[in-house]
């Protein structure tokens, strides 16, 4: 069975699906039955720099405050830590399942469902590995600081993953975009090498940084990873929550764009397997 | 209930599967019959061993299992307010509510103070003009039908203010006079 290729919302996108060869393609023939939306990020993540409190981000306070919803937290909560003993050479080796909860003075890591967060002195983020829970990665980061309006913060970075696959093999493209000369890779290290590399831009105040190299979720697929960054001295939020809500959005177009104009319509994209509970 | 799918499967023998009230299929030749003084055992005997004595040949079924009834929610809507004037004696306060994940539109309105608590103490501790807090719209899901309800949640003042760095320093210098002094 064939779907429809068409391009509707941001960022998403959809293509047609074979599922007798399971490819993604925008020429595939066929009858258009239901569209079918890839999800064409793999991950996102928001952090900002600057002086925080790990202690305060507690799952009960981000439940108080219906920064999450509640099952999330409920969740988290009921997974108990668990030691588990397997004889390994002469001796045991004890295995140990940490709780996804973690609250420390000096680092707080949650593991939600949905999103996770990691905090310490210097370092918030706020990431999801689900394209689903993209927009509420945003919220959540809105949320918690529009309530903690007295944070001091120096940087805020937004942050995209993909894995993409084409039709050209990603040895080729990424030769043909990073080593158009190769002779002299080939001299020294041989036929077999592999290659990426990072291209650099500043727009409107923002750093942005593209990296592009061999995926190891998707065979000769091509890793892409974008940063956008800004640098932000302020001791209230307003000035990154109005950035974050400003151009979340826009960036992921921007990544999505930028990626196509440079690597060509991806065939086929990674997505991650959710773990079974 | 299983004794009822039960006879109903017998009768409909042409149907070689039925559906328990987990959902998932069980053949019908292992449907168990059940023993009414066997039943709070937790497990049921199959018809099928019924006549040997030896448990190794008898086929034992787990029961289904009970549904856990668990509440999820959706947060609706969410609103950073900050209070504006606070009636006590006519028993509610104004406040100003902003719209921080939608579109960026602030209103006011008017809030009964009995719901932020019953608890006085409470209350005079957290309202005050220019106290902020967080007020949401959820719909709870879970047994019956769905459940919209809002709250409020105050931030706590904080502690640290402009000019505490001095008059800690003041304190110190009261309480401990032959120390060296704190900015030193």
């Amino acid at each position: 069975m064939c779907v429809g290729a068409f391009v509707k919302g941001q960022g998403v996108i959809a293509f047609g699906y074979d599922s007798a060869t399971q490819k993604f393609g925008k020429d595939l023939p066929g009858n258009i039955g239901f569209q079918r939306f890839i999800k064409v990020l793999n991950f996102t993540s928001i952090v900002l720099l600057g002086n925080f409190n790990p202690a305060i981000y507690h799952p009960e306070w981000l439940e108080k405050f219906k920064i999450l919803p509640i099952q999330e937290i409920q969740w988290a909560e009921g997974e108990k830590t668990e030691m588990k003993e397997i004889p390994y050479k002469n001796g045991t080796l004890v295995l140990k399942k940490i709780p996804p909860l973690m609250v420390t003075p000096d680092l707080t890591e949650l593991f939600f469902p949905s999103l996770r967060l990691t905090v310490n002195y210097e370092r918030f983020e706020c990431s999801t590995e689900e394209r689903r829970n993209f927009s509420l990665v945003k919220d959540v980061v809105i949320k918690i600081f529009s309530l903690l309006s007295h944070t001091p913060i120096k940087a805020v970075g937004i942050n995209f993953h993909a894995h993409w696959k084409f039709k050209d093999p990603s040895d080729v493209i990424l030769k043909n975009l990073f080593a158009k000369n190769d002779s002299a890779f080939q001299n020294s290290l041989g036929p077999d090498y592999h290659i990426g590399g990072t291209i650099w831009s500043i727009q409107k105040g923002v750093k942005s940084s593209l990296k592009i190299e061999k995926s190891n979720k998707l065979d000769n697929g091509v890793y892409i990873q974008a940063n956008y960054h800004k640098d932000i001295e302020t001791i209230q939020t307003e000035q990154p929550i109005n950035f974050i809500q400003e151009n979340y959005d826009d960036f992921i177009n921007q990544f999505i764009e930028e990626s196509k104009k440079i690597l060509g319509d991806p065939e086929e994209t990674w997505k991650m397997q959710q773990p079974k509970k | 209930m299983e004794n009822a799918t039960a006879q109903k499967i017998s009768q409909e023998s042409t149907t070689p599967l039925i559906e328990d009230i987990t959902g998932s299929l069980i053949l019908r030749d292992s449907i168990p019959k059940t023993d009414p003084d066997k039943e709070n055992t937790g497990y049921h005997i199959s018809e099928q061993s019924s006549g040997s004595d030896s448990l190794e040949s008898k086929q034992i079924i787990e029961p289904a299992k009970k549904p856990i009834y668990q509440i999820t929610e959706n947060i609706d809507q969410w609103w950073i307010g900050e209070v504006l004037e606070v009636h006590t004696n006519e028993g509610y306060f104004v406040a100003s509510l902003r719209d921080v994940i939608g579109p960026k539109v602030e209103s006011v309105a008017e809030f009964d103070i009995k719901t932020i608590s019953q608890n006085t103490e409470e209350v005079e501790q957290c309202l005050f003009p220019g106290a902020n807090f967080a007020f949401y719209v959820v719909t709870e899901h879970g047994i019956g039908p769905p459940r919209t309800s809002s709250g409020l949640q105050f931030t706590m003042p904080y502690i640290w203010r402009e000019g505490d760095n001095e008059k800690v320093k003041e304190l110190y210098r009261d309480l401990f006079p032959s120390d060296p002094p704190l900015d030193e």
